[in-house]
């Protein structure tokens, strides 16, 4: 198992170069820099925007600007926001903890609704049950999650005010689960209908098993290879911002951190974000395969 | 602020600025769903805790006091002398010497007095016993480092008044002498957008992260990207005021409707649309602003590619365009047709200037075009396009009509901006937000002027002249008639054309009892704003 995870170290090292590189040059390739919005805002002189360059060391070499960044981003160091001049840590302080409540509820929301749905459409094929929960996915998948929110929205907040529509947790959480458990509900049924299928469920039946224990005992975990990859790559996109959701809503998370700080140009926080939300995505993948290593061993050869 | 594409107040200039996506997805739905499923509803009841009565228990007297007003707004940073791309979180934090009242006249606010007898001494006497939220008295030394903070700080806001300071003495604890370079006349209506601090503010020598100011409200909390939390000054010079106990500034982007509807904000600015759809709902009412922003036409002065040099095309162009229809589709009854940088009937307006192109002529503008040897459909003037094209396209849509076919290249503001910076462009249609003084609009247009790519960068030696000669006079009618000279050389080139003023509309729910939009975007300001609001249930 050790090995397995070992092998599994280098592919991430490299994703996380490459993701660097991307991030640096394709910022400074978009037109405009800090002092071109300093200068939108329309306070700063020609000679004063040369001067915030090189206070900011933008008039560098771009080379010598990645090598620098990449050194400081490996001491930890994610440098000073151009705007509020808040450390980027700081920010970061601001927007994760906020942006880990919503995918936690999100995912709470996702495994409530999708796991129950999901194992009764399968393990009830065919039935009125099954073709129901099977619409339902489906409509849950293709209702874009931001018109869901904002029908939410206007609905719960602006018509029945019952809920506010900034900043509350509810209806982000409720518009990102239901998304995520239609891909769920659909996974799932569809992997416990091929495990029905094997000869292992054959014989534990013969055994005279029960079928809610073949189900509990057998099936489920077979089944939940599939659904933990939905689960880990749900989680990697939620914690690295759900930039339209938390923006529909004005929750202040990673995404609407991101978002912000595109439009400001404000390269510190931008590159801190993009590495910081690959390097959850890359976690959440090495979550997943050592969990496929723990949970089918055949994987581990 | 000034990059405003097809908005005017300065909430929806915000909004402009910032919303390509936003604006264009999310509120488009939100205005679309609103309609869909009503907006008639009462809004939420804001607690607010006691109402008092003033001397004499008179009910007219009556105070309301307490309760917490929510309002919106995109601060970038907690250090004020800095530019912060907004004017109205400042104003709630820290007080500013002049203050801008709702005639968009210049009145004192900390100040008791000025003595500026050329425009190059100025002299000002200070209230006393004004204190900062630390409870120190403010003095002129503190004036005085505010100045000199202003002037060492790059990318301050009135960076280039402060650069203009030779030097300063305090002959009392209360007023300050200030001795600039050269005159300079616009001073005390631009130091109301000068927000005084206690040096003991901490981040003073590098960047203020907790601004203590002397103004109705004490910062608590910055939440980036959230929220702003502000708690009443309860030894404010203005006694008695104010009357609510709290703020919180809600860091909102976008469409601030379906929040306002909600009751999550008190306030907000709206567009002509967003106003018809709110139109009948009894918890809110709109107020209109004070001053006016202008809209218009600029042509690429600093780096004009042929045909663009001739003349006769830009008069075409002139001419293409039917400045009442865009005033219509824009702003209905808010807006007025213009053809001044001055809003109509304000003082430095004035009913001499002839506007050419009052009247659409597309025979004329035709005529021009062939003159100039351009047969038509084949000028395709560059026209960037930031944030909100739904204006622009009208504008191209109008120049077709005369056989003009411009190139629409919609990108971000920033991207927007450096294009423009960079002068590979030939015309631009944007709008330019309310200001202090007219100064901050005629030194648009000079050569070393801020932010030039709006206005496409005139370098013109005689316009130049002219306006730093306005500054010198101290006599308003005679600054008054140097501007207008200007103005003339402006118009007879074409650096650019007024299509038309408008004054932006804010929707204020009932809970912000007593709130008066003003002439200037400052929250707290000497004749309105939140010292005087009291929340209604």
């Amino acid at each position: 198992m050790l090995q397995y995870a070992f092998r599994r170290i280098p592919p991430v090292i490299i994703t996380l170069a490459l993701a660097s590189l991307f991030t640096f040059f394709m910022l400074r390739i978009v037109p405009g820099d800090v002092a071109d919005v300093l200068s939108v805002q329309g306070a700063v002189s020609e000679t004063d925007k040369a001067l915030i360059r090189q206070e900011q060391g933008l008039d560098r070499p771009v080379l010598l600007q990645y090598t620098d960044w990449v050194g400081r981003l490996v001491r930890g160091d994610f440098g000073h926001s151009y705007f509020t001049h808040l450390p980027v840590r700081e920010l970061f302080a601001y927007a994760f903890p906020k942006t880990l409540e919503l995918a936690a509820t999100a995912m709470a929301i996702a495994l409530v609704v999708g796991l129950p749905l999901g194992t009764l459409a399968g393990a009830f094929r065919g039935s009125i049950f099954d073709h129901a929960a099977t619409v339902l996915a489906m409509l849950m998948i293709s209702v874009p999650t931001f018109a869901l929110g904002i029908i939410a929205l206007l609905f719960f907040a602006v018509r029945l005010q019952v809920l506010p529509a900034t900043g509350s947790l509810v209806l982000p959480a409720l518009a990102l689960g239901i998304d995520i458990s239609g891909t769920l509900v659909r996974t799932l049924r569809s992997d416990i209908r091929e495990e029905l299928r094997s000869d292992y469920v054959r014989t534990a039946h013969a055994k005279g098993l029960t079928p809610l224990t073949v189900l509990r005992r057998h099936i489920l975990p077979n089944s939940l290879t599939a659904t933990i990859t939905v689960m880990g790559l749900a989680l990697g996109h939620l914690l690295g911002g759900a930039v339209i959701i938390e923006t529909v809503f004005h929750w202040p998370g990673i995404g609407t951190l991101l978002i912000e700080s595109i439009r400001n140009r404000d390269y510190p926080v931008v590159e801190a974000v993009v590495m910081v939300i690959t390097a959850l995505f890359v976690a959440a993948n090495l979550g997943v395969d050592l969990l496929y290593g723990l949970t089918d061993p055949r994987v581990r050869v | 602020m000034d990059r405003t594409g097809t908005a005017g107040n300065y909430w929806t200039r915000r909004v402009a600025r910032r919303g390509v996506v936003r604006a264009g997805v999310f509120g488009s739905a939100g205005l679309i769903g609103a309609a869909l499923i009503g907006c008639g509803n009462d809004a939420k009841p804001t607690a607010n805790n006691t109402t008092a009565l003033a001397a004499g228990g008179s009910a007219a007297a009556a105070v309301r006091r307490g309760g917490k007003l929510l309002l919106s707004d995109i601060p970038q940073t907690q250090d004020l002398h800095r530019h912060s791309g907004t004017m109205p979180t400042p104003s709630l934090v820290a007080d500013t010497p002049t203050a801008i009242d709702a005639n968009g006249a210049t009145q004192n606010f900390l100040l008791d007095g000025v003595e500026a007898p050329d425009a190059s001494t100025y002299t000002f006497k200070f209230k006393q016993g004004v204190k900062f939220h630390n409870g120190r008295e403010m003095t002129s030394e503190d004036v005085r480092q505010n100045f000199a903070r202003i002037k060492a700080t790059k990318g301050a806001w009135l960076k280039s008044v402060a650069d203009g300071i030779d030097t300063m003495t305090m002959p009392d604890k209360n007023t300050i002498t200030v001795k600039l370079s050269s005159p300079y006349s616009p001073m005390t209506s631009l130091i109301s957008e000068m927000w005084l601090m206690a040096p003991e503010s901490p981040g003073w020598d590098s960047t203020i992260t907790t601004p203590i100011g002397t103004g109705p409200f004490v910062w608590k909390q910055w939440i980036p990207n959230d929220k702003i939390v502000l708690e009443r000054f309860p030894d404010y010079w203005r006694k008695g005021q104010p009357y609510i106990d709290a703020i919180d500034i809600k860091n909102l982007k976008g469409d601030t409707t379906p929040a306002l509807l909600a009751g999550d904000i008190h306030m907000t600015g709206v567009s002509r649309d967003q106003r018809k759809l709110i139109g009948s709902n009894p918890a809110i009412t709109f107020q209109q602003e004070k001053a006016t922003s202008w809209q218009f036409l600029s042509f690429n002065n600093r780096k004009a590619r042929a045909p663009y040099t001739d003349i006769r095309v830009r008069q075409a162009m002139g001419y293409a365009l039917d400045k009442s229809a865009l005033n219509e589709f824009a702003n209905g009854d808010t807006g007025t047709v213009a053809d001044q940088m001055a809003p109509p009937k304000s003082f430095y307006w004035s009913d001499k200037v002839v506007d050419p192109f009052a009247k659409r002529d597309i025979a004329k503008a035709k005529q021009l075009l062939q003159a100039a040897g351009i047969a038509p459909g084949q000028l395709k003037p560059v026209m960037p396009v930031n944030s909100s094209p739904r204006e622009p396209e009208a504008v191209a849509a109008q120049l077709k009509e005369a056989g003009i076919a411009p190139d629409l290249q919609v990108a971000d503001d920033i991207a927007t901006e450096t294009r423009l910076q960079s002068y590979d462009w030939d015309i631009y249609y944007a709008g330019s937000g309310p200001r202090s003084d007219i100064a901050l609009r005629y030194v648009r247009l000079m050569s070393d002027g801020p932010n030039p790519g709006l206005w496409g960068g005139p370098q013109d030696p005689e316009f130049d002249r002219l306006v730093k000669a306005a500054w010198t006079l101290v006599d308003g009618e005679a600054r008054k008639a140097k501007y207008l000279e200007a103005w003339k050389i402006a118009m007879d080139k074409l650096f650019t054309i007024v299509v038309y003023h408008k004054a932006g509309t804010t929707a204020v729910r009932k809970e912000a009892g007593g709130w008066q939009t003003g002439a200037v975007a400052n929250f707290n300001r000497i004749d309105g704003g939140v010292s005087f609001v009291q929340i209604q249930a």
